[in-house]
Order: C-alpha cells, then structure tokens, then sequence
C-alpha cells in the first residue's frame, strides 16, 4: 500500500485511547495478505503473530483525544484531555465527536471584546474550553452522551515532495512502520517469526504496555514511535533532523547491545539515521516493556515529526521507509545467525 | 438555494485586504446579465442594477470582498517563512493551523512541542514575532520557489454544514455579506440599486469610504458579520448576538453612532414584515459604515450583520435562518429607503 495512503487511513481510525478496538477491522484489512492471525488481548491490545518467537515489533494504536464530560446548553459541550492535549491549538479548532454517530464540532476561541489581555497570551485549560457542536439543545440530548470520546479533524496532506502533514502522525507512522517491516521482509521471502503488537493506552500513561507482552515468547522487542523534530525553540539535543533517517535510541533503560547494533546495521547499509540519547525514561512503551514479567531486551527506533500532539504534525516519508528497512534488515541478519 | 451555495462558494475564494482580485472575479461571474459595473482605482466593485423605477432616493448596499489573512515577509535559510497578520487576528487562533497560498502551496504555523515545555510555558500562545509558518522544504531555495516575501495566505478551512442549521468556514466575514447583495442583485427589482462590494476593510475600512464617494447614495446598508458571543457560560449581557435569532442591527458601535430614526425604521420595518431581527446589544466592533456614514455631505448608514461565532478565525459559524432572514430583510430596508418618505 502507499504509504501516503496508509497513514492516511490509520490517522482517520478513532481510536482514542480506550477506544483501540475500532482498529482492529482495519490492521486485520491491511494485514489480511500476510497473515490472518490478528486478534485483540484482554487489555484491548491488538496482535498479529506469524510463526513462533522471533523479534516482537510493538506501536501503539491509540491516539490523544478528549472525552466529553458536561452537555451544557444550545449544543456546548465540555471535555476533559485523554493524553497530553496541547491547549494552543484548540480555540477554532476543528473536533470529531465520536458518538453514536460522527458529529463535527469547533472547539471555541474567546470573542475579541470579551477577550482579556491574558486570554491573548495564554490558552485555556482543556477542561475549560467550549465545544460547539451546533446543535440545539434538543438534538444535543438525543446524539451525545457524557462519555463520548472527541478527535481531532483535520485532512493528511503532502507539503512538499517528501513531507506530510497530518494529525496522528504519533503513532499512525509507528503502525505504518511496523506495517512497513513487513511488507519488506514479505518481499524478501523472511517473514517467518515474528510478532506485531499494536498497544493501547499508551497516552494514558503507557497502561497497555505490560499486558502487550504478557506472554511473550519473543527474546528482544523493538518499540517504534515518533520523537521531536528540529525546529526552531527546539533544542539540537532533543531532537533529530527531518529526512535524516530513524532516530536510534540510545538510553540506560534501553539493551545498549541492540542499539549498538542496529547502529552498525544502518552504518553497514547506508541507512541514514541518528541517535536520540536519553538519561533514563525514553517516554514510551520501551520503559513498560523492558521491565515486564522476567524483563525484555528493548530498543527504541523513533521517527522525528515536528508539532507534536498537534493536528498538524509533519514527518519524513523517507524516515518512515528507513526506519522499516533498518528494523528488517535487523530481522534479517538476526536470522542469518 | 444559490444564496447558501454562493456563500460556500465566496467562502472558499482566497482574497485577503488588498489583493481580493479572485473574489473580485467570482462575483462578477455571479452578477445578473443586466448588472453594469465598474472597478475603482482601489478595486471596489460598483455595480447598478435596473430596476422597474427610479428610487427617490439612491441606495447603496455594500459588503466587503476581503478576508483576515498573513502576508509573508522572509524566507528563513531554513525554509521556514516569516509573517505578519494582515488584518485582526487573535493569537488564539494561530498554532497548529494551516494556511493555503494562492498557488496551493500548504503551510502549518509550527510550535515547539508541549512536551519540551515546562508549566505555565505549555499555554503561552508565542508572539508573532517568534512564529513560523512551515511549507515543508528544508532550505531557502526550496521554499523560494514556491512562495515569496510578500505573497499572501489565508486559513485552510474546509466548508462544513453542521449541527442544527449551521455553517463553518473561513471568511464568512464578509463573504455572507456578499452573497446576499449577489442574491438581491439577482432579484427582480422595484427600485434601480446600487452594490459595493469593498475592499480593504479589515484593515482599516479603507475602501469603503472611495466607494460611497464614487456612487454618492443617499442610504446605505452596509451588511457584516458580526460577534456572536452566545456561547456557553457568557453573561446575557455580554453576548451581542445570538445565532439563529436573525440578522443583528446595530444602534452603535466603536466607529458609527447611528441615526436612530433610521435604526428605528429598520426594527419597525422588520416588525411589519414578520422577519426574525435582533438589536446588536453591545457596542463593540466597527464596520464600513464608520467610512460611509461620514463620507461626502454624509449618508444615512444602517448596518445589519449576521451574528457569527468565532470571528476572525479558520472556522467562522453562522446559522443558515439568519443568512436567509438577512436577505430577505436587507431587501425589504433597501426598498423602504429607496421610497420617497
């Protein structure tokens, strides 16, 4: 599948954490060339085996959002963050309302002659915002219920010949990365053993992660999800460059054997790539997973986005291509041996 | 209805203040086979359109053609742009957005991530000065390419029909306005009527005051979109204008006192005629109507504008009602003032 494409459908799949089930039908979709062995774990986990053992790639599937908490009047609602909303980009924002049926709505900006000085310096919190669905009080009662969960709404996009602008870039390229992985080992006739885990509720607090490998047979994991771009207010340190490749990560929770080899191998097939140092914590599943039950040798291959946590995130789709080959072709050689 | 499908239409048009030469276009391809116009040298549309007589008095309705946009002014080594707001826009309005170019290059005002910031930082929206707009190439040469100092954006924004009778889209201010002068230019009318669509009134009612000068009316009704603040948790007092209680008409604002026997005319006439009209019940905002009033010997101005939530923003809504009841009362007041007294 085009990855334009394949993004494209991954971002659009409400899955707001808590919600991960309405990808199930979709991964089960794209994977039905390769395997039919696509099931959900108790958790709401989403895994795809193939053979026995092997290397277990892992996204998560969720997704930021917001879950209605308040039906005011004349169609406004009030939400509360799943995940770590950014603020900023809220007021005349574009939201999906994930209810029974899907409902848009504009999340609402302060009117100029109300708008205080303060309110033209900072954002209100999340819980504080109005959400406009523009219905009537009536049809309001009757569509949404105080638990409906609410998406961002915005369109995947090439900004250029290489960058695409979209919401949910994290994690839809992990999914899209892992998906990637193996169509590649696919076409060179090497996907016998291997596990893909979609994971939930890692922007909850990384609550599917353990669950994720509850069980696992498989020796070494391979977290993938994005990190930060450079970008102007952005440290060199913290971040990575668009388009130079996968960011390795290189960390004390993290089996620095496998980094140092995933290192080489890109080195060795002139994948372009970067290292991402961190101290301790790397922020994603990686740190649930490498502790797990009797414990997992974890790396962590991330792609850089810019705007994080913002409907218009803007990636790579080179990084994304080099991070699938780099992490088949770790799967390759770990096969030779 | 072509009223709806012409607001959809303008609403999509990209002209910021200044530069409305393709709204400027389309409504000339909408205007009615006998419409006479001419552009002025700022590029206000005049147009007059016949009707079965002559008005005692000249009439002119007008509405602006331009919209809030962002004028770039650099092209960083980077390949990011910097910019300036042309026209008001709050800072609440700007992170995370997108703007579309006139060639259909795409850009994203840029952040630095929440993750990266600490407490308070996490909601401070960042000064223009530190802000970006990013076009997807990495260096100057890339991004000059499709974009230089001096070209101007406007918010990317989907038109969408939602809710219960409303609408969403980009420059709805005044593009609303528009449609419904094009919609009553297609009637057939009683009274020969006089339309001004202005330019450059975001920044400044700059256009305005030209085109009263070159039609030279008696009466004019300048029709807007205006602040609906009827939103949850605002005080009664505080909300302006309510959405789906028509068109709102104004007895003051920061740049027009208006006539009161007009005003009172205007609520009197919409009492008789049975159309939904509600006073704009607070004084805020200024118009074209602060140039067309003053202009010449000085014009009987009314203002009569759609409550719109969200002003100045990507994602402008109205309630369809008003927009249908603005035509129709707009007409009616064109024609009352167009009668002899």
């Amino acid at each position: 599948m085009e990855m334009f494409d394949l993004i494209n459908k991954i971002t659009h799949i409400p899955s707001v954490s808590g919600n991960e089930k309405t990808a199930l039908p979709v991964i089960k979709e794209i994977l039905s060339p390769y395997t039919d062995n696509v099931f959900c774990d108790n958790f709401g986990n989403i895994k795809a085996v193939f053979g026995k053992g092997g290397i277990l790639l892992e996204a998560h599937i969720d997704k930021i959002g917001m879950i209605v908490t308040f039906a005011g009047e004349n169609g406004f609602i009030k939400a509360a963050p799943i995940g770590s909303i950014d603020a900023r980009i809220l007021p005349a924002g574009n939201v999906k309302i994930l209810a029974e049926k899907e409902l848009y709505g504009v999340a609402a900006s302060v009117p100029p002659h109300l708008a205080s000085a303060e309110d033209s310096k900072t954002a209100k919190e999340v819980t504080d915002v109005n959400i406009d669905t523009g219905l009537s009080t009536e049809e309001a009662k009757k569509l949404i219920c105080v638990g409906d969960r609410i998406m961002y709404d915005e369109k995947t996009v090439m900004l250029s010949e290489d960058e695409l602008c979209s919401m949910y870039l994290d994690n839809s390229i992990g999914a899209a990365v892992i998906i990637r992985t193996v169509e590649i080992l696919k076409e060179h006739g090497s996907l016998d053993n291997l596990t893909l885990c979609f994971t939930a509720q890692e922007e909850a607090g990384l609550r599917g992660a353990g669950a994720a490998v509850y069980g696992a047979e498989n020796e070494k994991v391979i977290c993938v999800d994005t990190s930060f771009a450079s970008s102007p207010g952005v440290r060199p340190e913290k971040s990575g460059r668009m388009g130079a490749g996968p960011m390795i990560g290189f960390s004390p929770v993290l089996d620095s054997e496998m980094s140092r080899e995933l290192k080489k191998l890109a080195e060795e097939k002139e994948i372009p790539y970067s290292v991402e140092v961190m101290g301790a914590s790397t922020g994603t599943n990686a740190d649930v997973i490498s502790k797990s039950f009797s414990g997992f040798r974890t790396a962590l291959v991330s792609v850089p986005i810019r705007n994080m946590h913002t409907p218009s995130e803007i990636c790579d789709l080179n990084d994304i291509e080099d991070s699938a080959y780099l992490i088949a072709e770790y799967i390759m050689k770990g096969e030779k041996e | 209805m072509a009223l709806l499908e012409n607001v959809k239409k303008l609403s999509l048009c990209e002209g910021t203040s200044g530069n409305e030469k393709n709204v400027r276009d389309t409504i000339i391809s909408l205007l009615p086979g006998n419409a006479e116009y001419t552009v002025d040298s700022l590029g206000n549309l005049l147009v007059s359109v016949k009707g079965k007589q002559r008005p005692a008095h000249k009439v002119m309705l007008c509405a602006h053609m331009d919209e809030v946009g962002f004028i770039v002014t650099y092209v960083g080594e980077n390949g990011l742009l910097r910019f300036t707001p042309v026209g008001g826009i709050s800072p609440q309005v700007i992170c995370g957005k997108r703007v579309i170019f006139e060639n259909g290059t795409v850009g994203v005002f840029g952040v630095v991530p929440v993750h990266q910031l600490r407490g308070d930082e996490k909601r401070q929206y960042p000064d223009y000065d530190n802000m970006y707009i990013d076009i997807g190439e990495k260096n100057r040469a890339e991004a000059y390419a499709k974009v230089k100092p001096g070209d101007t954006c406007v918010f990317l924004s989907d038109y969408v029909e939602f809710g219960t009778n409303k609408i969403k889209g980009k420059a709805l201010d005044d593009r609303a306005g528009c449609a419904i002068l094009l919609e009553i230019a297609n009637r057939k009318l009683e009274y020969d009527t006089y339309f001004a669509f202005t330019v450059q009134e975001e920044v400044g009612t700059r256009g305005a005051g030209c085109a009263a000068f070159n039609i030279a009316p008696d009466y004019a009704v300048v029709v807007e979109a205006t602040t609906a603040a009827d939103i949850y948790g605002t005080e009664p007092d505080k909300q302006v204008c309510i959405l789906g209680n028509g068109p709102a008409v104004s007895f003051m604002d920061r740049s027009t006192v208006y006539n009161p026997e007009i005003y009172k005319t205007a609520m009197k006439t919409a009492e008789e005629k049975k159309i939904p009209v509600q006073p704009k019940s607070f004084v805020a905002g200024g118009n074209d109507s602060g140039a067309v009033h003053k202009a010449l010997g000085g014009i009987k101005t009314l203002s009569v504008s759609l409550p719109c939530r969200y002003l100045h923003s990507p994602s402008c809504v109205l309630d369809k009602n008003d927009i249908v009841n603005g035509e129709k009362f707009v007409a009616e007041i064109a024609e009352v003032f167009s009668r002899a007294d």
